[in-house]
């Protein structure tokens, strides 16, 4: 019987804990190192396990990795690790490999790329294949993007793959994931088996296995600690008994997991009362769930219930800013387009970047890169580009929406293969190589061939959400009936989800927004489940919350209170003021329409430099002579960051920027609000500039510095025990790029401590920055 | 007495004027809506824990040396902050990745909204802080941390060690010795 065999039949029994047994037996240091110093001692713990009754037990791999290890000792702690676990095997019992976190924190919360994680667990992996395991189980986790870049690796090698993670007490990822989210990914990634591990005590992990019972259709695995471990007289203790914890576990088995184990602290004779506990406790055998979910790292987003909208904005199709924007890899502005649209109510963010001059592949993954890390919405991700689809769908970290595949056999061809692999639900055009059919039956046979076709490659028809094509009006009188009617035939025929982007329906024809608003609320009507829009439409949100206040989906109205509370805000006067005075009051829409105004008689630089920089300027020296506050200062450059942009949509390239600057936070230092601070300001004087974030090491800001010749590099610290980082960063800038001049800043410097560091320029607000740019980009 | 013990919180409301404040905003009240805005941003993104711990403690006023617990610091200051006290709460507690995330959020749409979601930020974690306390319905002293007087800011490393921060409130410290989310304060109050 193979592993995944006996899985079907019901229960599966894991092993305990392994690095806090081989402690208390006095073997000091990292667990895996024993299979070389004391392998009889692991032999032994594997087959008490054996006895207990495990079913499987994991080699003792849990932190074998060439990033800690370096590849051939890995390869040597492998071959002893499997040897061990051999050589306690008997008939029926099977052999894990266990992956554990790569030890290093990936990015954006740490400096891992995600691919360097990758590749490090499909080291191990294709090295683990030669011991021939019976399958991998990857636990321990607590990043929802290592827990896929270690699935992914897994799942390469065929073998039945079990992902545990690690929850904390709000049931959330130490990165935000939580278990919806975790089911949404893992399962998209096809793992056997998921669930929880160390972490909780196994009363609280009992509690979570129904929240897991409700989204997973696979296995539920469940392997906590024996509570809680603390230090009495130099030794760790745990404080849950064999006893309780066998009592908890049988409430866990009652409630439906099926693979059961334990974690640190348990041992051999917490899995023997375990197992005589759960013994008469019926199998509760999982369910399908027929839940359409896509997800973020942090939350899923089901689709389905309530009609879910997709901000439609960051595409560069007719959009002169945003195509800008993706050339220069300006991603301040993509982000805010992300961000804005989620404070407009977008539950998913559509992400193309299809133009023909870029490389796509490229420019769509770094966007899906840049967003997650800023926006927590789950992301649709948009393109016909085969390679940019699945470069984009490895570095996306959750399950995304692939927007999207049709009837035609090339699309199908590419599209699902990479769906079965990363997972992700798919939006599905009803066209094909003959077009789209006018009648609703014709999009629905396509519709019913693209089901048939996706089950081939194992993606159930919950995956598969189905956009019947809005046709126009004014060239088809009946064109909006028939996309309605073939929604309605999908909807009730097939069971599938159904989506739209509605504007087509009004090309050609006046106040196009009043048709499309009122053909989203006739396509709502009939059950729609998502539809692509602009969030800023005003018509299209008015039909969106008008009809969930009458369908009952919005609870005692509050959406439809807040939402009538909005409008009655934006219908107030706007005042008249002219471009500097919106700037020095910190108008920023008003800031963006004087300037629009200006740009149809004015020159875009000319009025740069004569109203919005003296503006600025004003409002500056205000703050200097401590007349104006920071948040004063800080409104009056969003308000010129909105005539800056209106200035930018009318040049041809960003040829008003004055000098490129470097800004970083530096290693071990992840507050970023003065760096932040100084950032918006040193924009909205005009300069370009280059953001390295937080937390960066000093080789990063220099090779930056280098490639790019900068002349000024700003630098901020917050705590005494970062500063030496600063240190670092200048001592190697003055090595590596002698041109650049340094200007440093945050709250424990002062200019002594600036002068002992070696820096160029101790500011000690964001205005004096600003000031120290002037003063060094103008001399030249 | 001595068990770790976890508690999730909703999140509290976050004081208006705390945040304008923080954001050294003075008499200016032009940016009251900014700091609203920044205040829904995070609060309906933080997610809201603390775990604490009860030790005894003593502490001799003029002396250097202070026990919580098993725990030797030398710190003048703490020991004359915690003389009076037998017994202390050592604690910490996070507005969670959440609301770092907001703060992120906040960054990518304007400096003003930033300056805002991250005072926002400080006066939620605070007021999960003061929850913990109005939760043990005790007497405290003030709450004193790593990094106040001389008690050494080094001393996270052993808060975050003997609090399991890392698995009971997802809160770890970065090389540099910052607690992450950044959101997140450890201390000891002493009990009256």
């Amino acid at each position: 019987m193979t592993l995944l065999e006996k899985l079907k039949t019901g229960r599966l029994i894991l092993d305990g804990g392994m690095g806090s047994l081989l402690q208390s037996y006095g073997v000091s240091g990292a667990s895996e190192l024993a299979c070389l110093t004391h392998p009889e001692l692991v032999e032994r713990i594997h087959r008490e396990y054996f006895e207990a009754g495990s079913d499987a037990v994991s080699a003792n791999t849990f932190g074998v990795n060439p990033l800690r290890y370096g590849e051939e000792t890995c390869l040597r702690l492998l071959g002893a690790a499997f040897a061990c676990a051999e050589r306690a095997r008997t008939a029926g019992k099977y052999i894990l490999l266990d992956l554990g976190p790569a030890g290093k924190l990936l990015r954006p919360y740490g400096e891992l790329p995600f691919e360097a994680a990758y590749e490090s667990f499909r080291f191990v992996v294709n090295a683990a294949l030669a011991f021939a395991p019976d399958g991998i189980l990857v636990e321990t986790m607590n990043d929802s993007y290592e827990t896929k870049a270690a699935v992914l690796a897994a799942k390469e090698s065929g073998l039945p793959v079990f992902a545990a993670n690690v929850y904390d007490a709000s049931a959330k990822l130490m990165t935000g994931a939580d278990i919806p989210a975790m089911v949404a990914l893992l399962e998209g990634l096809r793992v056997d088996a998921l669930g929880l591990n160390c972490s909780l005590g196994p009363d609280r992990m009992c509690e979570l296995v129904p929240l897991f019972r409700d989204y997973a259709s696979v296995p539920v695995l469940v392997k906590p600690n024996a509570g809680l471990p603390r230090e009495e007289n130099g030794e760790t203790v745990y404080d849950v008994s064999a006893e309780a914890f066998a009592a908890d576990m049988r409430r866990a088995a009652e409630a439906g997991a099926n693979v059961l184990g334990g974690c640190c602290g348990t041992t051999p004779a917490y899995i023997a009362a375990m197992v005589s506990a759960i013994r008469d406790v019926p199998i509760v055998p999982p369910t399908k769930k027929g839940r359409t979910l896509v997800s973020s790292y942090t939350h899923a987003q089901e689709i389905g219930l309530s009609p879910v909208l997709i901000g439609e904005r960051i595409n560069p199709t007719g959009k002169k800013r945003l195509k800008a924007a993706l050339r220069e890899g300006d991603w301040s502005y993509i982000l805010q387009e992300g961000t804005s649209q989620q404070e407009k109510g977008a539950h998913i963010l559509d992400v193309n970047a299809g133009l023909p001059e870029l490389d796509e592949p490229a420019v769509l993954a770094c966007a899906v890169e840049k967003l997650q890390a800023v926006c927590d919405l789950p992301l649709q991700i948009d393109t016909v580009n085969t390679a940019a689809l699945e470069r984009s769908l490895r570095l996306y970290n959750g399950k995304p929406l692939i927007n999207s595949v049709n009837g035609k056999r090339e699309s199908m061809d590419s599209v699902f293969p990479l769906a079965q692999k990363y997972g992700g639900a798919i939006v599905a055009l009803t066209m094909d190589e003959s077009g789209i059919p006018s009648t609703a039956e014709g999009r629905f046979a396509i519709a019913e061939r693209i089901v048939r076709e996706a089950e081939r490659y194992g993606i159930s028809k919950k995956d598969l959400i189905f956009d019947p094509l809005t046709l126009t009006v004014s060239s088809d009188p009946t064109a909006a009936q028939v996309t309605l009617d073939a929604l309605s035939l999908i909807r009730e025929r097939l069971g599938c989800r159904t989506s739209l982007g509605v504007s087509n329906v009004s090309f050609g024809l006046p106040a196009r927004e009043c048709l499309n608003a009122s053909f989203f609320t006739l396509a709502l009507g009939r059950g729609l489940d998502c539809a692509i829009m602009n969030p800023f439409s005003a018509e299209m949100q008015k039909a969106y919350r008008t009809f969930l206040a009458l369908k009952g989906l919005d609870a005692n109205f509050s959406a439809y209170i807040a939402y009538a509370d909005g409008v009655a805000e934006t219908a107030a006067p706007r005042g008249e003021e002219p471009l500097e005075r919106a700037i020095v009051k910190g108008l920023a829409a008003r800031a963006g329409e004087a300037a629009r105004e200006l740009l149809k008689t004015e020159d875009p630089l000319s009025l740069v430099n004569e109203k919005i920089i003296p503006a600025l300027n004003e409002v500056g020296k205000g703050f200097e002579e401590k007349r104006v506050y920071l948040p004063q200062l800080l409104m009056s450059a969003d308000a010129a960051k909105e005539a800056f942009a209106a200035v930018q949509a009318a040049l041809p390239a960003s040829a008003a920027k004055k000098g490129e600057i470097v800004l970083a936070t530096v290693k071990g230092d992840i507050h970023d609000i003065g760096k932040n601070i100084v950032k918006a300001l040193l924009e909205n004087f005009g300069f370009a500039v280059v953001d390295l974030g937080r937390d960066v090491p000093p080789e990063t800001i220099v090779a930056e510095t280098v490639s790019r010749r900068c002349r000024l590099v700003g630098l901020s610290a917050l705590m005494t025990t970062t500063v030496p980082y600063m240190a670092e960063t200048i001592a190697l800038l003055k090595r590596e790029a002698p041109y650049a001049k340094t200007v440093v800043g945050g709250a424990v410097l002062t200019q002594e401590y600036a002068d002992a560091i070696g820096a160029d320029k101790y500011a000690s607000d964001a205005m004096e920055t600003v000031r120290y740019a002037q003063s060094l980009f103008e001399e030249k | 007495m001595k068990t770790l013990r976890t508690l999730v919180f909703p999140t509290p409301e976050i004081d208006l004027k705390e945040v304008l404040w923080y954001m050294r905003a003075g008499q200016d009240e032009s940016a009251r809506e900014v700091a609203l805005r920044a205040c829904a941003l995070v609060r309906q993104a933080a997610d809201c824990k603390a775990c604490f711990l009860r030790l005894p403690v003593s502490a001799e006023e003029g002396g250097g040396l202070v026990r919580v617990g098993e725990w030797e610091i030398s710190s003048r200051s703490l020991a004359k902050h915690l003389s009076p006290c037998r017994e202390a709460v050592v604690f910490a507690a996070t507005a969670g990745s959440g609301a770092d995330r907001a703060i992120a959020m906040a960054s990518a749409m304007s400096g003003t909204l930033a300056l805002a979601a991250d005072a926002a930020g400080s006066v939620l974690v605070e007021a999960v802080c003061d929850a913990l306390e109005r939760e043990l319905q005790e007497r405290f002293v003030f709450r004193y941390s790593p990094g106040y007087g001389d008690f050494p800011i080094e001393a996270q490393t052993t808060m975050v060690r003997l609090l399991q921060t890392e698995r009971t409130i997802g809160v770890t410290l970065t090389e540099g010795l910052m607690l992450r989310p950044s959101k997140s304060v450890t201390a000891i109050i002493g009990i009256l």
